[in-house]
């Protein structure tokens, strides 16, 4: 016989589960604790293994993006690069400008500035970033920041400007040796080509010494007296010629010219 | 009896993977409850008649209970043995009154 029928049966074990389960709500803290506490250990492994498979899985997702993100700040980086170049040019040609107001150059001469964007060392020629659309003419006296003669404009275009160097076998203007006490020496300084100047038409008799410095004469034209062209290289007295041989050595340095001034009229 | 305790292991794993694995992988801030997924499919497939899915959704419920966060803003243990037994009984009684086929048969 039957103890209990089926559905009073069900009634017990439903009644039965309440009870535990609303006993387990006064240990709740406790119950809870003990399946935190055993459970730690896996968790933690859990955890750890989760965040690994999701960070895979979120790599992969954002590589578009990151592909993306890498090109538009490679882009960025060469902004700024150039940004950087621009600013250390501007740096550079505000250092020549400081330079160039302390030895009182603007005070002398109408100046413009040029910076050099090509040159021909062997046929002595420059070419400079100004051209007649910045009131460049032909034949303007060409110097460096420090005063020194370096050719003439030879040609100019509406951008740019061709600068035939002193050293140029067409060039050719008239000079003097400067800070001599007794007579002046006045000679014809003449290109001689590949970056060789000559001091030409100087009498035998005319005492010229190394290390003289020679500079532009009145007589010049197209190029303002007082400019320094160089110094004397080497002296060369032949008996037979009615003319030394002097060979000048130019003030400027071809290869770290730069920036320069182009003296307007 | 052995089905107990195999639903109570797989059931606590469950659990522990919901709450610390599965975790990491949110949609749009929301995880599915493998637990209670399981529990209706269970109830929806086994026969009426059985009970086995009662129990199972009173173990997924305990199990739920104390790894889920969720608690209605009441600490409560047994919200979700409540909630899953409650389905599960609707479940069998729908199946019971209104299904004539066993829906594995159908399948």
């Amino acid at each position: 016989m039957k103890l209990f029928s089926k559905k009073k049966k069900n009634f017990i074990i439903a009644l039965v589960l309440i009870l535990i389960i609303l006993s387990l709500n006064f240990y709740q803290k406790e119950v809870k604790n003990f399946f935190y506490l055993i459970s730690s250990p896996f968790q933690k492994n859990l955890w750890r293994a989760g965040e690994r498979v999701s960070l895979f899985f979120e790599t992969v997702r954002e590589i578009k993006s990151l592909k993306k993100e890498n090109e538009e700040l490679k882009l960025k980086i060469k902004e700024i690069l150039a940004e950087n170049l621009n600013l250390k040019e501007l740096k550079k040609e505000n250092k020549i400008l400081r330079d160039a107001l302390n030895i009182g150059l603007e005070k002398e001469f109408n100046l413009q500035l040029v910076s050099v964007i090509g040159k021909d060392i062997s046929e002595d020629f420059l070419i400079i970033d100004k051209g007649s659309k910045d009131g460049l003419e032909k034949n303007l006296a060409v110097v460096t920041q420090q005063k020194v003669l370096v050719g003439r404009i030879s040609e100019v275009y509406e951008n740019f400007s061709k600068v035939m160097l002193i050293s140029n076998k067409r060039s050719s203007f008239d000079g003097k040796i400067s800070g001599l006490k007794e007579e002046e020496i006045y000679g014809v300084v003449k290109g001689g080509g590949k970056n060789k100047i000559n001091f030409e038409s100087v009498a035998q008799d005319k005492k010229v010494r190394e290390g003289d410095k020679v500079i532009t004469s009145a007589l010049a034209g197209i190029f303002p007296s007082g400019i320094l062209v160089g110094e004397i290289k080497e002296v060369k007295k032949n008996d037979v010629e009615p003319f030394q041989k002097i060979e000048i050595r130019p003030a400027f340095d071809l290869e770290k010219l730069e920036f320069l001034f182009v003296i307007k009229k | 009896m052995k089905k107990v305790f195999i639903s109570i292991l797989i059931f606590y794993i469950l659990a522990l993977l919901e709450s610390s694995f599965f975790v990491h992988f949110d949609f749009f801030y929301s995880l599915p409850n493998f637990i209670l997924i399981l529990v209706v499919l269970i109830n929806l497939l086994e026969k009426p008649k059985n009970s086995f899915g009662l129990w199972l959704a009173g173990i997924g419920g305990f199990f739920l209970d104390i790894f889920s966060t969720f608690s209605l803003k009441m600490d409560f243990v047994g919200f979700y043995i409540l909630f899953l037994l409650t389905i599960s009984v609707f479940i069998k009684v729908i199946l019971k009154r209104y299904v004539r086929i066993s829906i594995l048969k159908r399948i």
